[in-house]
């Protein structure tokens, strides 16, 4: 890489932390986060792992700037996220949702289309640039063939590509990913967690992924962070984050770590004491 | 770069039949009636060259007279009967149920975009509780302001849709929420409205009562015209404008907001934009049932979920509906007349048990 492209680049990748970050829901008593700290390491795949409850998606939509922290700070490019503006944030940094509604008989290409929204203004037809934006949003995520099908025709699988790809087209530097194979075949896992190793690998996105599957988790990614009870309890890389103590502390299981060639599989054996806990 | 999308290509046939429907029902409307003439003469009355070679009286006739005098046009010349017939009441009844058929498709679908329900109605957030209720209090309490009872129906039906903002919002509102809501303050408008409709004296009132809440272009002219044209033109032009805007709420709050739109801010703006439409038509032409439900849903059927597209077809099969429905209204039993809302009530009924038997769900997920 050239010392320019170094240069603009640089500039360019945004970054994203938080500071003693607490975020509660208007009714509940207890805060689902309770002070986090992190930053998002820039330019890999960031995973978030931990037992259900445990705050996952909480976080992933406070760093999305979705929910006002009750106390503490989340930043974006140094800037605190609940000063900035949606539009400026919508162009720094896309998110897939769990859960996503769009009319059935939506096309692909027109709910990828909706992903220029933060870069148009108001009465701004789309252009060239949206345009190229649209297919290379298309284009990586393999959703070309089947741009002109009407998205209650696709399956789950094809479904979620098609989501990240209208958050590709918001052409944005971060892309969060509130747990993207969950509901997904092992094929459409593989397919989509391909795909964001390639966003990153190739394209320089930073990725954040709320994530149930440890292994696939472990494989894919450069980074991970456990949460338990709305706190980190550890974080690097996966073969440091994924040992037996620390997915007993975090899920409250026994298990044992074996050579997955290259990152670490965990298998679960038995839940630790006789009631979950609460 | 081949055309962005096969599915957004325009739709000539349905669109064309959309506009022949309306000019034959324009026809039957401004060639029939209790004033009888050949087509030749309601023709010549059309064409009359004593209006189109003389613009001061044809401004004089469309704009009033009050405002033909500040512009300072020449005095009307006489006008033979069969032209003043066609051209004073005829013809501005079919531009008035032109203008109401836009805004009620416009508005249903705006409310059926906001809320996400595809039975949602451009009266559904209360705007016909407060504006019903608005007339019976006019009626009941203080007939003597009765010739600014449009203006007062737009009125009350814009207040009680802000009442309804009110009930819903709690950290915010959601599309449920707000539906909820408009069907509280509808059950409460519609009980004060029955009690207010009991203590009515005289025959005449009841009458306008009923007109005014089943909905009648019965009376329409160019001063009718006047009131809701401009007001259109707005709506039109606005809600083509934030055409992005409806298609991105459809996706949720959540995604909105991710896409960088104030969900909630947007969501007031095109609401209120949506009871204005529908407040406009209520002033002019009362409250007319369905057709901002059907229109909406018939132009998605052939275009697709895309608001843009929706808008254009409404202005086109709004119209053509409109149309038809006061052509039946005023013609099936002429010479006497049916409030249109009768007619749309009826029709629009079973247009949703057709579509009830046909598909196996109303709202797509």
């Amino acid at each position: 890489m050239t010392s320019r492209s170094t240069a603009t680049t640089a500039t360019r990748s945004a970054e994203l932390r938080c500071e003693e970050l607490v975020v509660g829901y208007p009714r509940r008593a207890e805060p689902v986060l309770r002070g986090i700290s992190i930053r998002v390491p820039t330019r890999q795949v960031t995973t978030v792992l931990g037992p259900n409850g445990s705050g996952k998606s909480t976080l992933l939509k406070s760093l999305a700037g979705q929910l006002a922290p009750s106390a503490g700070h989340v930043y974006l490019d140094g800037q605190e996220m609940v000063r900035e503006r949606p539009g400026d944030i919508a162009r720094k940094l896309g998110v897939l949702f769990q859960e996503n509604s769009a009319p059935a008989n939506l096309t692909v290409e027109a709910l990828v289309r909706y992903g220029r929204f933060p870069h148009l203004r108001f009465l701004e037809a789309q252009g060239e640039r949206d345009r190229r934006a649209i297919e290379r949003a298309l284009r990586l995520t393999g959703t070309e063939p089947i741009r002109a099908t009407e998205l209650e025709r696709l399956s789950s699988g094809q479904r979620q590509l098609v989501w990240i790809a209208m958050a590709l087209a918001q052409e944005t530097r971060i892309l969060l990913l509130d747990e993207p194979t969950t509901f997904l075949d092992m094929r459409h896992q593989l397919q989509v967690m391909n795909v964001v190793r390639n966003l990153c690998d190739e394209h320089g996105i930073t990725i954040v992924a709320v994530m149930h599957d440890v292994n696939l988790a472990a494989r894919y990614s450069d980074h991970v962070m456990l949460l338990r009870d709305g706190a980190v309890i550890a974080e690097g890389e996966p073969s440091d984050v994924i040992t037996t103590e620390r997915m007993r502390r975090a899920f409250d299981i026994e298990g044992r770590v074996i050579d997955g060639s290259g990152s670490p599989l965990f298998v679960a054996e038995s839940p630790v004491g006789d009631s979950p806990r609460t | 770069m081949n055309r962005s999308s096969r599915s957004s290509r325009f739709p000539v046939v349905p669109a064309l039949v959309a506009v022949a429907v309306a000019a034959v029902a324009a026809w039957l409307q401004i060639g029939f009636g209790s004033y009888e003439s050949t087509g030749t003469e309601v023709w010549a009355a059309l064409t009359d060259s004593e209006l189109w070679g003389h613009p001061a009286t044809l401004l004089r006739l469309v704009l009033g007279d009050s405002m033909a005098d500040m512009l300072g046009t020449s005095p009307s010349r006489p006008l033979a009967t069969p032209t003043l017939i066609v051209w004073s009441v005829r013809v501005p009844r079919v531009v008035l149920a032109l203008i109401v058929g836009m805004n009620l498709g416009i508005a249903g679908t705006v409310f059926q975009g906001i809320t996400r329900n595809e039975l949602a109605g451009p009266y559904l957030l209360g705007v016909s509780a407060g504006a019903g209720l608005a007339v019976l209090i006019v009626l009941v309490l203080i007939p003597e302001i009765g010739p600014h009872l449009p203006l007062i129906a737009g009125l009350g039906g814009m207040a009680s849709f802000l009442i309804v903002y009110g009930i819903a919002w709690h950290h915010g509102t959601s599309s449920v929420r707000l539906v909820l809501a408009g069907v509280i303050v509808a059950a409460i408008g519609g009980a004060v409205q029955t009690a207010l409709f009991l203590l009515i004296e005289d025959l005449g009132s009841i009458h306008d009562a009923v007109s005014w809440t089943t909905g009648t272009l019965t009376g329409a002219d160019w001063q009718r015209v006047r009131i809701a044209f401009p007001w259109t033109v707005i709506v039109v032009a606005l809600a083509l404008a934030s055409s992005r805007h409806l298609d991105v709420l459809l996706l949720g709050d959540e995604r909105a907001r991710a896409l960088g739109m104030r969900a909630e801010r947007a969501r007031f703006l095109l609401a209120g934009l949506a009871v204005f439409a529908a407040a406009s038509t209520i002033a002019v032409a009362g409250m007319i049932a369905f057709v901002g439900l059907i229109v909406p849903h018939i132009v998605r059927t052939v275009v697709g979920p895309a608001s843009r597209a929706l808008l254009l077809g409404c202005l086109l099969v709004g119209p053509a509906i409109m149309l038809t429905a006061d052509a039946v209204a005023r013609l099936l039993f002429s010479p006497a007349q049916i409030p249109v809302g009768l007619v749309t009530g009826i029709v629009g009924g079973g247009y949703f048990l057709y579509l009830m038997r046909r598909t196996q769900y109303l709202i797509r997920p």
